[in-house]
């Protein structure tokens, strides 16, 4: 494509239609804006220190800009001598409207055989097609053989920052070396780049010259300059060392940024101005430039350039390119200062670079090195990853930020923010590393608090946790450091989050706890560490939670007994360790009823029993020996109960229960046809029994007669005397100590209340006891002998009975009177108001408590207490 | 007189009860004054840490557009006073009410400030503005020709310009930059001993605007007419007359630009010297002299724009100058006028061919030029017809000795009847109120001294503004009086002002 031109100078005839300066003559159809840019940015002013009429030796300006109305305008300006009127410093500028996507670079036109410094009369110039620049990559090349690298690195920096709208570069230099340096820099830099570079190759008023880089002849003084440019000798000698070159891949190696401190040290003393700051990046890339040479610079940048967004600015953001393709390229190892750049540079790149692009450049990073990225690189390749569609890339990325996070947290980092996760492979790895880390993968086994970073932070981003490990961890430390610990010591709240969040842990716990005494982990089970299971509807706690019950015991005993049986029953498909072999055992039972329980227990325990329960064999022993004791009085009907209940359930007794069992069936089914029947009939039963009981066990003999005799205090005293007086001795005595049971003092339990005396009961012993031929005694003697109520009995039989109706009276009535208070002595008397035998009852009783009681004083207002 | 049993008690008791109630009254009294003294104390300890200490996080450092720091009635006073009132509260609960009567002071004393500081800012501003109309000191940027009501000033200290420095909320007489450096705020205080900026572009401004009244020359004419020349022998007439009258008149060239282009005047004006030509690609530039005279001074900013510059609307549009002036010169290469070549025989016109320029229209620089200050006379509301304007003539010493030789001949004739240019001078009078026609040859003597006709022009350019200025420049000498020239100076001039 031609590019225009325009012809600059002052002439008799141009466009302008007047004499003096103006366009001579130009290709139609360029911007009038471009012309007036042109104008001014073609301004010639001779060196003064030259004679205005020696043309020849004026410095030639190749001066070139990118925007020049909107155009990228290449001129070169000579000194034309007079003007038409004979004045002198007139100036022929030869003007090349670029054409943007030109190959060729302005500063290569330098000495091109197109230029021309002669005003044409014609003023329609044709376009003009740019061959290639004379001043080549070659002549660069060799142009730039000798001169300092030095002076080249601080060129690139100088100008880089220029570009982006730092000081103008300043070269102390006539026209063609400043030509030959702009043309290195226009090869070294990125193309885009150096299309942004502007220049002059001659300024005869730099503050006026408004480009990055220009030349002065050398010898100016620019001592007023130097605040406002950066001012460049390249003549002026220097002796830098270089820096230091990798040498096996020492075309593409780059820079770390430990050696660019030293580099731009040495930049910033070698010239005259001061050197610009330059970042690492730069300065690395500066070097790699400067290293690749004028000639190696077009395969850098070819191979770079794919990566462009096109929106390049300075060379630090050409460098993450050329790291790129050097990577992306594969042929020598990548260095870490590419790979950092790339780092940081891929994940805006993806943005514009083809998926494949950005995949390949992906998985060269991963392969290169994928240990070294700092976190939040992982974070940003595994979007770039993502949005390159690149699962696999997803799935190493996402395992290496779980990893990394898992074992930075497992070495007491503070756990980082989660990212979402997309990879279950990826969760699948980092719950396995979990495991790992928990057995000690680093070499160390976490502590709590490490462990419960580490599962809040997996259980945020959803990683699975691996249930065996856990178990394992707490079947270790967990449960090393709580057995380590005081039973009553309150575990710290890490151990106090692990157990209460994971049951995995929990069941590890009990697993690790469960090798402790039977004491201790009672103990253990009682303290908070058991409280954090009490709840818990674990198998493998169910011991801790059986200790626990047993020992606060905050159940009723039938309750508790009910709890323990049913956490054993819902346990046992599990197998927990030391779970006990059967639901209800003796073990258990002494637990919850201690070592002397009553009959109750038995029928409590045994109701509890269905056909699912497992019943230890010790379990009918345990029965046995709470049966074969005469129960205390008043549970006679819960042994029977429970005798019964253990007959019908056909547990494993031993010999003797079983005879006991055999033993009670005819005695208790005549028990309770007597309690059953009334009058005769019942006087008639009570001899039979009697006469069952002989040879019975004493429990059986003792239960039949109490049961019987709380019968026969019912009967009436005629009929109860009569029986009385014949019955055998063993009944006798149980009915006095019915008598003596119900009258007499009785046992005050805290908080019950006393039953109040049965004074038709009272009438009735007292009844019987003078029936039975008791006489009661006047004052002064005991029981009166002799005394006879009702029908009197003769012989033998009458002194027995008579006898037994003074016990009755004497050792069993009269220390129960005592015991009366004055209201429960005041319901007597009124019960024998309707009695004829009331004076009698009064002056029995008043003498056996003027015989036995307390006197005095006050012993008529004593207040009796029936108390024992 | 009766004897009363109890009287002896009842005396003691209502002693007692007397005492009693002085000791209450003088122990309420004492805890008043104690009370209202702790007060104090804490009001004037609150004081002391706001005012003095400036323990007061509400007043902030100036945020990163502000370059000064407030003044203390801009705003500090009355957050110092809230500030404290706060903390007295907070410190005395409800019984800050006691300290009402002391708040109420504190205020009136920082209202009585804030009186005394803005109207210290009124007068101030007032006195500063009256001067300057007083002394018809009106700024105007030699680079982009803006107006300026006031010049942007540079810390001295920091290197921030400061845009509008005049007394207001951040200082009354000094304001403090935010690197402490403190700047007078008002050329009256100095403030033109700062680096001086242009508020609308930036540019520096090293001629001390606002010091003296300012005077703008627009020169003008076609490509080649000589401006650059004129402009060189303008500023050495000026530079001759103060090396005669040292005692009198200085003249100093403001600024590296202006010493850049005038410095080699003696030079440029020598005889044989050909004036290299203003490239247009170079924007305009005021080049500003100082002229002083006693306590006389003036800037004088003279705009040696190229003639191409006049050759199109477009152009001359953008020379915005030309509305801020009232004096006008129009530079005329009379051999460039086909009419004067045309009278010359031949081998006159064989010896001037080379000093002949290319213009031969010197009306369409004028047209171009009118046009446009009766436009921005209109735009900015000035009177039409104020303005002036010199007519000159260059090449004067060419055309001595010629069969157009220019003396003998006032020189507005010369110009109707020789050149021809009576219609340009009729168009003149009309379009600006006084009209002068100049013959003049810039160039030096042999001894190095201006031509006398530039002397005449100068004292004419100076007439109106700086009539005093121009009375200092001596007469014009004869410097045909030094033997050897070849160029005939020409002493040309209507006369004096009109």
């Amino acid at each position: 494509m031609s590019s225009p031109q325009l012809y600059y100078t002052s002439c008799e005839r141009g466009l302008s239609g007047c004499t003096g300066y103006q366009f001579n003559a130009a290709t139609p159809g360029v911007d009038t804006r471009v012309l007036r840019e042109v104008e001014r940015f073609t301004v010639y002013e001779p060196p003064r220190a030259l004679p205005p009429d020696e043309v020849h030796r004026h410095p030639i300006n190749l001066c070139y800009s990118p925007d020049l109305g909107g155009a990228p305008v290449l001129s070169r300006v000579v000194s034309s001598g007079d003007d038409p009127s004979g004045r002198p410093g007139n100036y022929f500028a030869h003007s090349l409207v670029l054409d943007e996507g030109s190959e060729t670079l302005p500063a290569e036109l330098w000495g091109a055989s197109f230029w021309t410094d002669r005003p044409v009369t014609d003023p329609r110039l044709p376009g003009i097609t740019l061959p290639p620049g004379p001043l080549d990559r070659r002549r660069t090349s060799a142009w730039l053989r000798d001169r300092a690298e030095e002076t080249i690195r601080g060129l690139l920096v100088s100008v880089d920052a220029a570009i982006e709208g730092g000081a103008p570069v300043l070269l102390l230099a006539d026209d063609e070396a400043t030509a030959h340096w702009v043309a290195a820099l226009s090869h070294l830099l990125p193309p885009p780049l150096a299309r942004r570079m502007s220049f002059a190759t001659y300024s005869g008023n730099p503050e006026e010259t408004l480009v990055h880089v220009m030349g002065v002849p050398p010898g100016t003084d620019t001592r007023g300059l130097r605040g406002r440019f950066v001012v460049f000798d390249p003549d002026r000698p220097v002796s830098i060392a270089p820096p230091p070159v990798h040498t096996a891949s020492s075309a593409h190696r780059s820079f770390t940024g430990a050696e660019s401190a030293p580099l731009h040290e040495a930049l910033d003393t070698f010239e005259e101005g001061p050197i610009p700051e330059a970042c690492p990046e730069t300065l690395t890339l500066v070097s790699l430039l400067v290293h690749a040479g004028v000639e190696g610079t077009p395969t850098l940048w070819a191979a770079s350039l794919p990566y462009s967004s096109g929106r390049e600015g300075p060379l630090s953001e050409w460098r993450p390119l050329s790291a790129a393709a050097f990577l992306a390229d594969g042929s020598f190892p990548a260095a870490d200062p590419d790979l950092r750049a790339v780092r940081a540079w891929l994940p805006d790149a993806v943005a514009w670079l083809a998926p494949g692009q950005s995949r390949h450049l992906l998985h060269r990073l991963l392969d290169a090195d994928p240990d070294t990225p700092h976190d939040d690189d992982l974070a940003r390749l595994r979007e770039v990853a993502h949005r390159a569609g690149d699962p696999e890339a997803t799935e190493r990325l996402e395992g290496l930020i779980l990893r990394r996070a898992l074992d930075g947290i497992a070495a007491g980092a503070s756990a980082p923010a989660m990212v979402p996760m997309r990879s279950a492979w990826a969760k699948e790895e980092a719950g396995a590393r979990i495991g790992a880390l928990l057995e000690g993968g680093l070499g160390i086994v976490p502590t709590p608090d490490r462990a419960v970073e580490l599962l809040r932070w997996a259980g945020s981003g959803g990683v699975p946790l691996p249930r065996s490990a856990l178990e394992r961890y707490g079947a270790g430390p967990v449960a090393h450091r709580i057995s380590a610990s005081p039973p009553e010591a309150e575990p710290d709240r890490y151990l106090t989050e692990l157990l209460a969040a994971h049951s995995p842990i929990r069941r590890g716990v009990a697993h690790g706890l469960a090798v402790l005494p039977r004491r201790n982990l009672a103990r253990l089970a009682a303290g908070p560490t058991g409280a954090l299971m009490a709840k818990d509807r674990e198998p493998a706690t169910a011991l801790l939670r059986e200790l626990r019950m047993l020992e606060l015991r905050e159940d009723d005993p039938p309750e508790l007994l009910r709890a323990v049986m049913d956490s054993r029953r819902e346990a046992r498909p599990w197998a927990p360790p030391r779970l006990a072999d059967h639901d209800l055992d003796r073990e258990l039972l002494l637990r919850v009823w201690g070592p002397a329980p009553g009959p109750e227990t038995v029928t409590a325990a045994l109701s509890l029993v269905d056909g699912r329960t497992r019943i230890a064999p010790d379990v009918g022993d345990w029965c046995a020996r709470i049966l074969a004791r005469v129960p205390p009085r008043g549970l006679e009907e819960e042994w029977h109960h429970a005798l019964t209940l253990v007959g019908r359930l056909m547990l494993r007794l031993p010999e003797s229960c079983r005879g006991l069992v055999e033993e009670w069936a005819p005695v208790g089914a005549k028990v309770a046809a007597l309690r059953r029947a009334h009058g005769e009939e019942g006087a008639r039963l009570l001899v039979s029994l009697a006469a069952l009981l002989r040879g019975c066990r004493p429990v059986v003999e003792t239960v039949a007669l109490r049961r019987v005799c709380d019968r026969v205090l019912d009967w009436d005293h005629r009929l109860c005397a009569r029986v009385m007086a014949d019955c055998p001795s063993k009944v006798f005595d149980s009915y006095c100590e019915e008598v003596e049971e119900r009258l007499g003092p009785i046992e005050r339990a805290h908080g019950r209340s006393v039953p109040p005396l049965e004074a038709d009961l009272a009438v009735r012993v007292f009844l019987t006891a003078l029936r039975l031929g008791a006489e009661p005694g006047t004052s002064g003697e005991p029981g009166v002998k002799g005394a006879r109520v009702g029908r009197p009995r003769g012989g033998e039989g009458g002194e027995r009975s008579a006898e037994r109706g003074r016990t009755l009276l004497d050792e069993v009535m009269g220390p129960s009177t005592l015991t009366w208070s004055r209201r429960e002595a005041a319901s007597v008397r009124k019960a024998f108001d309707r009695l004829p035998e009331g004076q009698v009852f009064e002056s029995w009783a008043r003498g056996f408590r003027d015989r036995h009681g307390q006197g005095g004083l006050f012993g008529r207002f004593r207040k009796g207490a029936r108390r024992a | 007189m009766t004897d009363d049993p109890w009287e002896p008690f009842l005396s003691t008791v209502r002693t007692v009860f007397a005492f009693l109630v002085c000791a209450v009254i003088v122990l309420a009294a004492l805890a008043l004054v104690v009370g209202l003294l702790l007060l104090v104390r804490i009001h004037l300890r609150r004081i002391h840490e706001v005012l003095y200490l400036g323990d007061h996080a509400g007043v902030g450092s100036p945020g990163p557009e502000d370059f000064a720091w407030l003044g203390y009635h801009g705003g500090p006073v009355w957050w110092d006073l809230a500030e404290v009132y706060r903390r007295v509260r907070l410190d005395t609960g409800l019984f800050v009410v006691f300290l009402y009567p002391f708040l109420a002071v504190q205020a009136v004393v920082a209202a009585a400030h804030l009186a005394l500081a803005w109207a210290g800012v009124v007068v101030s501003r007032l006195v500063d503005a009256a001067l300057l109309a007083a002394r018809r000191i009106r700024m105007v940027c030699p680079n982009c020709f803006e107006a300026m009501s006031y010049p942007s000033y540079v810390c001295d200290g920091c290197g921030r310009t400061h845009r509008d420095v005049r007394p207001g909320m951040w200082g009354v007489f000094r304001r403090h930059c935010v690197c402490d450096r403190a700047l007078p705020t008002l050329l009256l205080l100095g403030s033109a001993d700062l680096d001086t900026r242009c508020p609308h572009c930036d540019h520096a401004l090293e001629h001390r605007p606002g010091e003296a009244r300012e005077f703008v020359l627009p020169l003008f004419g076609a490509a080649g007419a000589g401006k650059t020349r004129l402009a060189h022998g303008l500023y050495l007439s000026l530079e001759h007359g103060a090396e005669l009258h040292p005692e009198t008149l200085s003249v100093e060239l403001m600024g590296e630009e202006t010493e850049r282009r005038l410095r080699e005047s003696r030079t440029v004006l020598s005889p044989r010297h050909r004036v290299a030509p203003t490239p247009p690609g170079r924007r305009a530039h005021g080049a500003t002299l100082r002229v002083a005279a006693g306590r006389r001074t003036l800037l004088v900013q003279m705009y040696d724009t190229a003639g191409e510059w006049f050759n199109t609307h477009e152009r001359t549009e953008e020379l915005s100058y030309l509305g801020r002036a009232t004096t006008f010169l129009l530079v005329l290469d009379p051999l460039a006028v086909p009419a004067v070549w045309e009278a010359l025989d031949a081998e006159e016109q064989r010896r001037l061919a080379g000093d002949r320029s290319g213009a031969r229209d010197p009306e369409r620089a004028y047209l171009q030029v009118r046009d446009q200050v009766q436009r921005q006379y209109r735009t900015l509301g000035a009177a039409p017809g104020k303005g002036r304007l010199a007519v000159v003539v260059t090449r004067g010493d060419l055309l001595a000795g010629t069969s157009v030789d220019p003396r003998g001949t006032p020189p507005e004739r010369w110009l109707d009847e020789v050149v021809g240019a009576a219609n340009l001078l009729r168009a003149a009078r009309v379009d600006f109120g006084s009209v002068e026609v100049f013959v003049t040859s810039a160039v030096t003597g042999p001894s190095g001294a201006p031509d006398p006709s530039l002397t005449t022009l100068s004292r004419w350019v100076l007439a109106r503004d700086a009539g005093a200025l121009g009375a200092t420049l001596r007469e014009p000498c004869d410097p045909l009086s030094d033997a050897g020239e070849e160029r005939v100076p020409v002493s040309a001039g209507t006369g004096g002002p009109s």
